[in-house]
């Protein structure tokens, strides 16, 4: 057993392992629908849908964060060809899923280096998880 | 291989205003051609007696409050009293001393003249009675280290500089230097830059680590020095019985920082290009060479 830290991470999508990440993150939620009823005495949920969506920063450097970004910033209109399947991993564990890119940003600052600032949101359900 | 010491260093700096103006007026009732003195609205404090002003007729007319002066702007050394008076003079050292030989002759002026007015020197002079300065420069490091690796990887980015000059405080020129030196700056002027609110506290340096004619084992005409242009951010003075005064004054460097060797020579190149050193048999001497047509 060891501890896990960022030289442990990675980000693959499509199969090809992308370069120069500095980090992702992922969220995951399940609705909670209230059923509490009268008389009871404390609130009561039942699961609804599941959403997950997350980030990732990559450095500018070369092509690193073209594949990502071109999801979004482009002359032509995306399709459901643009969706992805992202493993997002962290030592021997992953999470596997299709997502699709909704926020690329782009940002450049005096005294730093360049990043591309990546969201997606995940559809579906997950493919795999490996916790 | 030559040991540098700490008495080979000096610091030159240079008044500056980098583009900052005032623009005002100068009245007929401003001018005082007995006294030659004139004066125009500006903060107190903000004109430093030894600065050298660039004066200029907005309107394109001559600056005729200057007897027999037919441009409409020109450069002089000025010398302000506690009240605001400004006088003129065409050299540093008289006008830091006040002498009224030197003094520009004025005239009351035919006209308003707007004028703007912009601090403007391009001489150099020695910081006097400096017993230390030191000068950090560091460059900024990014960390670009991406998740999968083990060893952190940076990437330098900007370059920045600071430094501290400590001198013995001092407030009065000498009008009688021994050793026929030109008059240097005093520790005065930076307590007065750093408070100097409108027109900024910038100063042009050069910090010299080895000068000329100085330090054994190191060739007469070497220097390395600094040069760069700076803010002045603190100035400290603090009296203890027993001690010394001294300022302590702490910069910032703005834009470029150069570090500048100069090694001259100290051979003679023959056509055949063998080499002839140049020996001299004392410190201050010098060649002089006549040009054959």
């Amino acid at each position: 057993m060891s501890y896990l830290s960022g030289k442990d991470g990675s980000i693959t999508y499509n199969g090809v392992k992308l370069a120069k990440v500095a980090s992702w993150t992922l969220s995951s939620q399940v609705e909670a629908l209230e059923v509490t009823s009268l008389e009871d005495f404390a609130r009561d949920y039942t699961p609804g849908l599941k959403t997950a969506s997350g980030s990732c920063t990559i450095w500018m450097y070369d092509d690193a964060a073209t594949a990502l970004l071109s999801k979004v910033i482009r002359t032509d209109n995306p399709t459901d060809a643009d969706k992805l399947t992202m493993t997002l991993g962290f030592g021997a564990k992953s999470v596997t899923f299709t997502s699709m890119i909704t926020n690329a940003e782009l940002a450049m600052t005096v005294g730093e280096v360049m990043q591309a600032q990546i969201q997606f949101s995940v559809c579906g359900d997950m493919t795999s998880v490996v916790l | 291989m030559a040991v540098i010491l700490g008495n080979s260093g000096i610091v030159e700096l240079t008044r500056s205003s980098i583009d900052e103006t005032f623009t005002s007026d100068v009245n007929p009732s401003d001018v005082n051609p007995t006294k030659n003195s004139f004066s125009f609205d500006f903060p107190l404090g903000q004109l430093l007696t030894g600065d050298q002003l660039e004066i200029k007729a907005t309107d394109g007319d001559t600056l005729d409050f200057i007897t027999g002066w037919t441009y409409p702007d020109g450069k002089w050394f000025i010398n302000v009293d506690p009240v605001g008076g400004i006088r003129l003079y065409e050299d540093f050292e008289g006008a830091v001393n006040g002498e009224i030989t030197g003094r520009v002759d004025l005239q009351l002026p035919s006209r308003d003249i707007p004028i703007e007015v912009k601090v403007q020197n391009s001489f150099a002079r020695c910081l006097a009675e400096v017993t230390e300065f030191e000068l950090n420069t560091s460059r900024d490091a990014v960390d670009v280290t991406e998740i999968g690796e083990e060893f952190r990887q940076q990437f330098g980015t900007l370059i920045s500089g600071s430094g501290t000059i400590g001198c013995f405080f001092e407030y009065q020129q000498n009008p009688c230097g021994s050793d026929g030196s030109v008059t240097p700056e005093l520790a005065l002027y930076m307590h007065q830059l750093v408070i100097r609110q409108q027109l900024g506290s910038e100063f042009k340096a050069r910090l010299y680590l080895v000068r000329r004619g100085t330090g054994s084992g190191v060739d007469f005409d070497d220097e390395v020095w600094y040069e760069f242009n700076a803010w002045v951010t603190n100035v400290a003075i603090a009296f203890e019985p027993t001690q010394l005064v001294r300022s302590q004054i702490q910069f910032v460097t703005n834009g470029l920082i150069q570090l500048k060797v100069k090694t001259a020579s100290n051979y003679l190149l023959q056509e055949n290009d063998d080499r002839i050193l140049l020996e001299r048999n004392q410190g201050t001497g010098y060649l002089e060479v006549e040009q054959q047509e």
